[in-house]
């Protein structure tokens, strides 16, 4: 009988041990910044600008998003080939998002140096978007393109 | 005797719940495609299509079309919420596309998003800026799907 006791009290306190680790990982799992966009570098033109927009893909309210503009510059060329290295950074404060918020962030025009990037950074996974270069001249998009999950997840 | 018909009771009733459970989740309509938030030009127009892999496909989709306002600029970078939300009508394609048109320079609307949806994980979508002028597709967006 005694035997049984300890055995069961050894079970509930595994169980309890092992619910408390992964709720903790969940957790650091959430406040973990990591990169969910990379729009590569870019060579934008005199009346182009670069606008990177972002939207959560969950509806909890406590993610939020930061973007990390990089400038580059050219090192050597050789054959053609051009060697570009990092001259400036800047990394927004963070963004929060509530439900049914989106940000755009955007460079340009007139940027200097020889080529940007911008990379997006969140908390959330499923936080997706688009980059798009605009001509500011005529207002239209030049080009575009999708960047995370497109799948929200939403069902209707 | 009692115990056999018991046990077959138990998996006929596994069985209809798989089959419930399979045919409920090939009726949901889920998000497939997501263009993120766009400012299309005054003179351009989105156009997304989508259709089945296979022609006889018996596709449903849906087009949720979303409409954002700025709300607070610091600089480069502009908040925005929600001012509207319209979904369609489950469209039904079997050999055909199901296609949305968001025109740009919408009054009250900063920005645009459209979600598509559909009952099926492997549709085709396509979205595409056009120019009101000239009818010429100026832009393919890349699209990511799931």
């Amino acid at each position: 009988m005694k035997r049984r006791i300890t055995l069961s009290i050894a079970i509930t306190l595994s169980i309890v041990a092992i619910s408390l680790t992964s709720s903790d990982t969940a957790v650091s799992a959430q406040n973990q910044i990591r990169v969910v966009g990379d729009t590569g570098v870019i060579k934008l033109g005199p009346n182009q600008v670069l606008r990177v927009g972002a939207v959560d893909g969950d509806t909890d309210g406590s993610d939020f998003v930061l973007f990390r503009r990089v400038g580059y510059t050219h090192d050597a060329c050789n054959g053609g080939v051009c060697k570009l290295v990092a001259s400036s950074q800047t990394t927004s404060s963070p963004i929060s998002l509530m439900t049914g918020e989106a940000v755009t962030f955007q460079v340009g025009p007139d940027v200097q140096g020889n080529g940007v990037r911008v990379v997006v950074l969140s908390n959330d996974r499923s936080m997706h978007g688009n980059a798009s270069i605009v001509d500011q001249v005529t207002g239209a998009i030049v080009t575009s393109w999708s960047w995370g999950v497109a799948n929200s997840g939403s069902s209707d | 005797m009692k115990r056999k018909i018991t046990l077959n009771t138990f998996a006929a009733l596994i069985v209809s719940l798989v089959f419930l459970t399979s045919a409920q989740a090939q009726n949901q309509v889920r998000a497939v495609a997501d263009t993120g938030i766009i400012t299309i030009g005054p003179n351009q127009i989105l156009r997304i299509s989508g259709d089945g892999v296979d022609q006889d496909d018996p596709v449903v989709f849906r087009f949720r079309r979303i409409g954002y306002q700025a709300v607070s600029e610091a600089p480069g970078i502009t908040k925005y919420t929600v001012s509207s939300n319209t979904i369609t009508n489950p469209i039904m394609t079997t050999g055909l596309e199901g296609v949305a048109i968001v025109q740009g320079n919408l009054i009250g609307t900063d920005a645009v998003r459209v979600v598509v949806m559909s009952n099926r994980p492997n549709v085709r979508v396509n979205a595409a800026l056009i120019d009101t002028a000239t009818g010429n597709t100026q832009v393919l967006i890349a699209l990511l799907l799931p």
